[in-house]
């Protein structure tokens, strides 16, 4: 996507969550004013972003009132991604990073933002080869494998068993 | 049997138990007679709140693979509580004869091996819990504000053990009994300051319900601190009938520390169920989810 422009999907996302390095937020806000297909790209990223939080929100309340609606909204929440049409890049289906936030968004409500994000992190360092700095396909089941060892830890076998469930789930649609 | 007990009961609990032990409690300063019913309240409370809580411990560590810190942790808070529990028998062994002293009955002030045993165990649980919550980066780096109620724990412990002559077991013969009493508010401050620790890792972590879990786990150890301080700050006598405040208020803070303790267990019990039941949606519908998820991918690919 912008690896020409050098920034990478995750560096964009954690730019959105202001979670980046000053320095590479300063790289990216020096590009941004050069660069107006980068700047189109970042508004499609803040709709889509928009989306994922008002159905993550929806997860959050669901899962303090009750047990087991998570599953059945984390189906309405790819479903209502599809459904709006918003993509970060055209003509692909799940993007990997896309299914990293669809991991976290099923980790929020359970093990709470910051130690989801620590957990998808973490995974994503001990996943990825040297050099890399996203998820990819080829490597999504050792993110996987990594993410619900990770979280079992602290969480207990359920959670591990759940990731393993739900993200061999979602390989099934990344490409 | 799948025990899924709601937080509300612990609630419930809590309030039953510190209105039963007040009301004996003020009923003692009328009729001295109440007093045997406040020390029986009392340590009925304790030991229900204990006992769940070790059954509650022992689950939750089972949860976890063997040779994790986590399973050690909760292995050695179930141990903490059952030590608790015993503590509790073995008072009312005493307190049912009317042997209330331990400077006239010795053996009494035995109870101080449970105490610091409970502890030293409390504490190993604690600091393994939070030594696994570092490999998710959570309480890495701990912030002005929890030194300084660190700094707060540590400067209450020397005016505590000046103030020893309060304590129950102050005027024991037994010089081994008096020495484990004044180490008792030291032993305590350490788990209390890892408490403060884990509420960090709570803030850190965001919401749910293992952040509840650590919320109650450090509440509970501040307010067992607040109960030592108390009585070593109120008045000589913990054992007075009466509702004054000497005998009231750490009364109030010991069995509420009890039951928030058990309340952390609860949430983190209700954790595990709670990914237990979409664990179960997943695999009891995963082909139906499947063909939804094939539908889906057909759709945006046309």
């Amino acid at each position: 996507m912008n690896t020409e422009h050098s920034i990478t999907e995750a560096q964009w996302m954690e730019y959105l969550n202001g979670t980046l390095t000053e320095a590479a937020c300063a790289r990216i806000r020096s590009h941004l004013e050069i660069c107006e297909e980068c700047r189109g790209m970042l508004n499609q990223l803040r709709e889509w972003e928009s989306v994922v939080i008002e159905e993550v929100s929806r997860l959050k309340v669901t899962a303090t009132r009750s047990t087991g609606e998570i599953d059945v909204l984390a189906e309405k929440f790819l479903r209502s991604i599809r459904e709006n049409g918003i993509r970060p890049i055209q003509g692909s289906t799940l993007k990997p990073v896309e299914a990293v936030r669809l991991l976290r968004a099923l980790l929020d409500p359970l093990c709470g933002a910051g130690a989801a994000r620590n957990a998808v992190r973490l995974a994503t360092e001990q996943s990825c080869r040297a050099g890399e700095q996203d998820v990819s396909v080829p490597n999504w089941g050792l993110f996987v494998r990594n993410l619900s060892k990770n979280v079992g830890y602290v969480y207990g076998s359920p959670a591990r068993v759940l990731i393993e469930r739900v993200g061999s789930l979602v390989a099934a649609e990344i490409h | 049997m799948r025990l899924k007990p709601p937080p509300g009961l612990v609630g419930w609990g809590l309030a039953l138990c510190l209105f039963l032990c007040v009301t004996t409690q003020v009923l003692s300063g009328i009729e001295p007679a109440w007093r045997t019913a406040t020390i029986v309240l009392l340590a009925v409370s304790h030991f229900t709140a204990n006992v769940s809580s070790g059954v509650l411990g022992r689950r939750i560590a089972l949860d976890h693979d063997k040779g994790t810190l986590m399973r050690l942790a909760w292995n050695l808070i179930t141990l903490a509580v059952l030590v608790n529990a015993c503590r509790v028998v073995f008072e009312v062994a005493f307190q049912s004869t009317g042997r209330l002293d331990s400077a006239l009955h010795p053996a009494l002030g035995l109870r101080q091996i449970f105490v610091a045993s409970s502890f030293l165990i409390l504490t190993g649980a604690l600091g393994a819990m939070w030594s696994a919550f570092t490999t998710l980066q959570l309480g890495i780096r701990l912030r002005a504000i929890d030194w300084a109620l660190i700094g707060c724990v540590v400067f209450l412990v020397p005016p505590v053990i000046w103030n020893r002559q309060t304590m129950g077991d102050s005027g024991s013969p037994w010089a081994i009994v008096r020495y484990l009493q004044i180490s008792g508010p030291i032993l305590l401050a350490i788990p209390a300051s890892m408490g403060i620790v884990l509420y960090r890792v709570s803030e850190e972590m965001g919401e749910g319900r293992m952040a509840l879990t650590l919320k109650c786990l450090a509440g509970s150890l501040a307010l067992r601190l607040s109960a030592l301080a108390a009585a070593a700050f109120l008045g000589p006598d913990g054992n007075a009938a009466g509702a004054s405040a000497t005998s009231l208020v750490p009364m109030v803070f010991y069995i509420t520390a009890h039951w928030i303790f058990l309340l952390g267990l609860v949430h983190r019990w209700r954790l595990s169920h709670q990914t237990t039941d979409l664990i179960e949606r997943y695999e009891s519908d995963q082909e139906n989810q499947l063909t939804l998820l094939a539908q889906r991918t057909h759709k945006s690919a046309n």
